[in-house]
């Protein structure tokens, strides 16, 4: 079976070759069969990788310890959901996911461009595949899935495998990478259209009309893998922090950075004509970072927690991301005269020049993560002096820009487009700005004296003031001109402009967030013995051991307390934190025990007991307003997928300017 | 001259025997005072890739940072300053013993210019482009004017549309 396996991989390899090949000849030599043939190649592609996988799942269930990867990430004694997990657990394997991933994606493009851009199809494609190319000889030629064990001149079954590490054996785990990676690939597709339509010099923005949705939808699945990650290390790693600044987390946060930037600008684009130039180097970046970020993944170029070890791809990675950067810059300076805006600011203060702040802004955030990610191994590379950048530097660094980021999301809404005046913006301003300093001041005479949390907070409350009062007088208009109760009122101010109010969701979503990582600045961190029936103050809770209990599964030995939590002598709760240590991989994990409410948390983490085993010892912690995290993205989510959703008006972008007076009426050009 | 003495050696006596008997526990969370913690936090932990510091690192039995800990622990008995503390061990490694990059040697200053440097090239660009892209006012009459605002307004319903 893994013969059959290795040769699909094999002749998708071929066959993704042959689409470039005849795309581009299609193309340049105007015959339309053969760009029609490379189309065709990609579903057969698609289909190759599809049987590969399935094999590969399939051994992997099976368990064939006589395959190498079987044997490096499963065990006999794994749940069948972990075993099959373990398709992305190892370097080849999520190689195998990724290329398959990013076919499935190339053959819903085709498939539903198919009557459509018949010019820049054939480009399209070969992009499409020169990335799938390469990931898919990774997996034929370099970092093969189906090798098998061999001892001498004959292959071996090792009976049993060494398993997955324990910490990956959690749900959210088991989905994390998936997202991540529909994420990350997702952002070929819309940059090569983007690519397309510059090489072809496509008349509109018909790339962008086109893949707006995948945009959004890529965006959001890189906001699910990010946030799968961080509800992973929150429950998991047993400290209770939700990000590490670890170059493999910077890794994925830097392409949902440029991601969010391009949503932003590619309005600009579609509505006024401006900023394409821009447009086509944030997507672009986009796409090289994602392919940087399983660069940094993959080859062990930067020290992590994530990374796989040191592997073979290592340069054929670096060359892959340093020869598209090179060939991205030459086809976009070569096109320059394509990419002019239409249309000329008519104002610093409007709506298009906050948006170009506002790239600025994500763009300033996004470097400061890719220098601190990167500079440590060229620095190294250069002088021979090792260097460490950890949380400290990151959090100084981010911490102003995103305090910044927040303002300029609550300033976007208020500033009209092409030009505000002093008057009005002073009427928009007034009562969102006079709320956020209200929470300030509120907050500063309840005893919060520090000033990053406590201008976030006032930042977070001008924003959320922002958006309702946009939602409010929408509605109210809706509500005035229809004679329908508010509610309703704002349902349909909702349907009507789906991007625009789902938009505003997000944006709520994104600040609720920044509430909880704000709560973080209050956090409290104690670590204590206790004795059988002893209690311990912890804040304003009392924590007493009730019992500790010792047993073992077929797949690990467990210590198991139980912890009455009281307050002001009365008891709420009881936390059960569990430590785990695997018969297999000897590896010790930490079930923690969480009492999680919208104020705060309760966190505590088994450690283990004091050598003489008189007393336990457990980490306490107290993580203010953290639930905010996970329930700013439930509204991320909403509002993503209201974006998604097609608004009841069907929208024209009216390219519309003020072009001169008559005496009686003005003239409007559309 | 001699009770100081006697009082010193007395001191030493009592820093070498406290720092006898807390080795000798092999309790880690023995070391996990507020002053340990705090010199920790300057100190970078890198027990495989981990981001923390010695001073925050989770893992009460880390490799790397229960005995950085120990350390920390031992100089703070013998009367050492924080900043002492830090010092000896950027003698001992470099650099990359440090949790942030210093800004007393050019790696570490460069590392920390360099993204506001990026950030305030990055407004000259911005203007020198708002600049550029900027469609000089053309005087219009007050009659005009209102028209125009009429316009605009029908203009930014749309475009908000």
């Amino acid at each position: 079976m893994e013969n059959v396996g290795a040769l699909s991989i094999l002749l998708a390899f071929c066959l993704a070759v042959f689409a470039i090949v005849a795309a581009l000849v299609g193309k340049y030599t105007r015959r339309p069969y053969l760009a029609v043939s490379a189309e065709r190649a990609v579903y057969v592609v698609w289909g190759l990788l599809t049987l590969a996988s399935g094999i590969l799942v399939t051994l992997l269930i099976q368990g064939d310890y006589r395959i190498a990867y079987v044997a490096a990430h499963t065990d006999k004694a794994m749940p069948a959901i972990y075993k099959f997990t373990a398709w992305w657990g190892g370097q080849q394997g999520s190689l195998l996911l990724w290329s398959w991933l990013l076919s499935t994606y190339c053959a819903v493009a085709v498939f539903t461009n198919r009557r459509k851009f018949r010019d820049m199809m054939p480009l399209v494609v070969a992009i499409m595949m020169t990335t799938l190319a390469f990931f898919v000889a990774m997996v034929a030629f370099v970092a093969s899935p189906f090798q098998v064990l061999m001892a001498g001149k004959g292959i071996i079954d090792v009976g049993d495998g060494n398993g997955l590490s324990p910490l990956l054996q959690w749900w959210t785990m088991a989905i994390h990478p998936p997202f991540l990676y529909l994420g990350y690939v997702g952002f070929t597709v819309p940059f090569a259209f983007a690519m397309g339509s510059l090489l072809t010099h496509q008349p509109g923005e018909g790339w962008i009309h086109t893949t707006r949705r995948w945009a959004i939808v890529t965006w959001l699945f890189q906001s699910i893998g990010i946030l799968l990650g961080m509800g992973w290390a929150y429950t998991v790693l047993g400290w209770g922090g939700y990000w590490g600044w670890d170059p493999v987390e910077n890794a994925s946060l830097m392409p949902w950075i440029t991601a969010t930037a391009f949503l932003h600008s590619v309005m600009m684009q579609e509505k006024k004509g401006m900023m394409k130039v821009w447009n086509m180097v944030l997507v672009s970046a986009t796409f090289l970072l994602s392919i940087l970020g399983t660069t940094l993944t993959r080859t062990g170029l930067v020290a992590s927690v994530h990374a796989f070890a040191q592997s073979p791809v290592k340069p054929y990675f670096t060359s892959f991301v340093v020869g598209a950067t090179v060939l991205v810059a030459i086809a976009v300076i070569m096109n320059l005269p394509y990419l002019r805006s239409e249309v000329k600011l008519e104002s610093i203060v409007s709506r298009e020049s906050s948006f170009l702040f506002n790239n600025l802004i994500l763009l300033a955030s996004c470097f400061a993560i890719l220098w601190g990610t990167l500079f440590p191994v060229v620095m190294e590379a250069i002088t021979g002096e090792k260097e460490t950048i950890d949380a400290p530097y990151y959090n100084r660094v981010n911490v102003p820009i995103a305090l910044f980021l927040i303002f300029l999301t609550g300033v976007g809404p208020l500033i009209a487009w092409r030009k505000s005046s002093l008057s009005s913006l002073k009427k928009a301003f007034m009562l969102p700005g006079a709320i956020g300093l209200a929470v300030i001041v509120g907050l500063a005479i309840a005893g919060i004296h520090d000033i990053a949390p406590l201008i976030s907070f006032g930042l977070c409350a001008f924003v959320l003031a922002t958006v309702t009062s946009e939602f409010w007088k929408g509605s109210r208009a809706i509500q005035a001109k229809e004679h329908i109760a508010l509610p309703r009122a704002a349902f349909e101010l909702t349907w009507r402009n789906t991007r625009r109010y789902g938009g505003y969701l997000v944006h709520v979503g994104i600040v609720i967030m920044f509430i909880g990582f704000t709560g973080s600045a209050f956090n409290k961190h104690e670590t204590r013995n206790l004795g059988l029936n002893e209690s311990v103050r912890f804040g304003r809770y009392d924590l007493k051991l009730l019992s500790v209990n010792d047993g073992e599964t077929s797949d690990y030995r467990f210590s198991h307390a139980v912890i009455e939590l009281s307050q002001n002598g009365k008891v709420i709760d009881q936390l059960d934190p569990e430590v785990r240590v695997y018969n297999n991989s000897q590896e010790q994990s930490s079930i923690v025990g969480i009492r999680r409410r919208l104020n705060e948390d309760v966190y505590v983490n088994y450690s283990g007991v004091l050598p003489d085993n008189s007393k336990a010892i457990f980490q306490m912690y107290l993580f203010p307003l953290v639930s905010c995290i996970w329930m700013g993205f439930w509204v991320l989510l909403f509002g993503t997928i209201v974006c998604l959703i097609p608004g009841k008006v069907r929208l024209q972008y009216a390219r519309t300017e003020v072009v001169g007076f008559a005496s009686a009426p003005a003239t409007v050009q559309s | 001259m001699r009770a100081r003495l006697q009082r010193s050696s007395l001191k030493l006596v009592l820093a070498f025997c406290a720092v006898v008997a807390a080795l000798v526990a092999q309790d880690p969370t023995s070391f996990l005072t507020p002053d340990v913690l705090r010199v920790g936090d300057h100190l970078a932990c890198r027990c495989s890739g981990c981001r923390n510091t010695v001073g925050n690192c989770p893992m009460l039995k880390c490799d790397f940072a229960d005995p950085m800990r120990r350390r920390i622990y031992q100089m703070k008995m013998t009367g050492m300053s924080d900043q002492e503390i830090v010092n000896t061990f950027v003698r001992e490694e470099g650099t990359v013993a440090l949790a942030a990059p210093p800004t007393n040697t050019f790696g570490g200053l460069f590392t920390w210019v360099v993204p506001p440097v990026v950030l305030i090239l990055g407004f000259f660009v911005y203007s020198a482009w708002v600049r550029r892209n900027r469609k000089a006012p053309e005087p219009i009459s007050a009659a005009d004017q209102a028209n125009l605002e009429r316009f605009r307004d029908q203009i930014d319903g749309e475009l908000d549309e």
